[in-house]
């Protein structure tokens, strides 16, 4: 089970991805508890804030976005973990030119920006998405 | 209206002090002859020391405020409140800075209590609005959010800021025109309410990127070609290949560096980017009416704020456009506002319509 973590806006308005393989990290059973929990089906409300950060998580078949006011409890709790666990990696080109790095190490992933149309079933494969492994 | 000339070499003037009432009144004329009166007015009213403001013009017609008798209920009265979240993400904090109080050693309230003080400054005495509200809303930043906490935000009440990751953020209130980008969020907010995503989304990160370097420029008394025209120039640490988040004048050439990558910005409506990361890519296509703005500035030469900056400041309060505005609209208000200002055949108004021409915007209502 693959779980994969979108970060996007904030001031630069960049896209950082984060992603595990739950399998391969020594707690998968925690992991398992903690994906169990978490209210994929639910939507936050989505209001833009200038300048925050929106999460998009997926661990299929869920995605959900979030943003960074939203970001709390279990669900701040997964895209901890999920950063954490990430090794940093070197940049790689996304499929439209944008580059795209991940394992940022800094703890404080708390940035929302809300969409006002919360469209997870929309976000599938984007285009804009680099998909497959890393 | 009287203005006693004030000697550089005396600190205290003698010479008669114009009643604040009259300050007031002088401050809101709006008869361009006046201007410079106004202005002079609006700068004697502003509660700010203009010790660490240099505007490269020395005029300080009018007697210090600190001479007058406090009038609280005098428009452009500022008032300031810093908060410290000691790392955590409560907000606001813990009240470290009122208006007026003396500083605590702390350099991030420092930065951040003198850069709502600019802010304030170019709102005030350039376009007589009595902070974001036009109505004397306090002024507050909570600093020190979060842990490593990379960004800084607008949260629709007070600006909130991170002190970076230490990788690629090295802090964010020494910069006054982020500190103006997220405090011009509010002032649209009061306005036209631009959406945040998509087209209108763009036009509201772009009317923070516009004020934002135009407080930077007026605290710096840089007249157009002169400036940097950067927004957030000198917040990378030193391992960061880029010198700011981004460039009004050449979008898409802010940064180049092997973990952010390159700035991704266009220029010109052709490279618009369609997605759906960052509301619609807000802070990326802001670069197009950036550049626009840019153009204005740069064909009318002088200070930025004194024409480009008005036009588009009537623009944003003249209610002739609405929250899902996009760009094409903007575009038009701006031209309407040139005329209505400096009239139809007026090198104002030409400026404007050739930046438009220049990204590839047509304005249309």
């Amino acid at each position: 089970m693959k779980i994969l973590v979108w970060r996007s806006g904030g001031l630069l308005g960049r896209r950082v991805e984060w992603d595990v393989v739950v399998d391969e990290q020594p707690d998968p059973e925690q992991w398992y508890l903690l994906i169990a929990e978490l209210p994929w089906d639910e939507r936050p409300a989505v209001i833009a804030t200038p300048d925050r950060y929106t999460y998009r998580i997926r661990c299929d078949p869920h995605e959900v976005v979030i943003p960074e006011q939203q970001l709390t409890g279990p669900w701040r709790e997964l895209v901890d973990r999920v950063r954490d666990a990430d090794t940093p990696k070197r940049h790689q080109e996304s499929e439209h030119g944008e580059p795209v790095t991940s394992g940022e190490p800094d703890e404080n992933d708390k940035s929302d920006e809300r969409d006002e149309r919360d469209e997870p079933s929309d976000l599938g494969e984007p285009t804009d998405e680099p998909g497959g492994e890393r | 209206m009287p203005q006693p000339p004030v000697s550089p070499h005396t600190p205290h003037p003698v010479c008669s002090i114009v009643p604040p009432f009259l300050l007031a009144r002088i401050a809101t004329l709006d008869d361009p002859r006046f201007e410079r009166a106004a202005h002079a007015a609006r700068r004697s009213l502003t509660d700010i020391s203009h010790e660490h403001l240099d505007h490269g013009r020395g005029d300080h017609g009018l007697p210090p405020r600190s001479l007058r008798p406090d009038q609280p209920s005098v428009r452009g009265t500022i008032s300031r409140a810093i908060f410290d979240a000691q790392g955590a993400e409560t907000l606001p904090g813990v009240l470290v800075r009122a208006e007026g109080a003396p500083e605590t050693g702390d350099v991030s309230v420092i930065e951040a209590y003198d850069g709502l003080g600019s802010t304030f400054a170019l709102f005030w005495e350039v376009f007589a609005r009595d902070s974001i509200d036009d109505h004397s809303a306090p002024l507050e930043a909570t600093v020190h959010y979060g842990k490593l906490y990379d960004n800084a935000f607008w949260d629709g009440r007070r600006m909130v800021f991170g002190d970076g990751d230490g990788e690629i953020f090295d802090g964010f209130t020494r910069s006054l025109s982020v500190i103006g980008h997220e405090l011009a969020h509010g002032v649209t907010e009061f306005t036209t309410g631009f959406v945040y995503r998509d087209q209108s989304g763009a036009l509201n990160e772009h009317v923070s990127d516009v004020f934002g370097a135009l407080v930077e420029q007026y605290t710096l008394g840089q007249n157009a070609a002169d400036a940097s025209w950067l927004i957030g120039e000198g917040i990378f640490t030193d391992e960061v290949e880029g010198n700011a988040l981004r460039s009004l004048k050449a979008p898409g050439t802010a940064y180049n560096d092997d973990v952010l990558g390159k700035d991704p910005q266009p220029d010109h409506l052709d490279g618009y980017i369609k997605t759906l990361d960052d509301n619609g890519g807000v802070h990326l296509n802001s670069g197009i009416p950036n550049r626009a703005f840019w153009s204005v500035a740069d064909s009318l030469g002088g200070y930025a704020w004194e024409r480009a900056g008005h036009i588009w400041y009537d623009t944003l309060t003249g209610r002739s456009l609405g929250p899902r505005a996009d760009f094409s609209r903007f575009a038009a208000a701006t031209v309407d506002s040139a005329v209505a200002r400096f009239g139809s055949d007026s090198p104002e108004h030409e400026a404007v319509r050739a930046g438009w021409t220049l990204v590839g915007i047509n304005p249309t209502r």
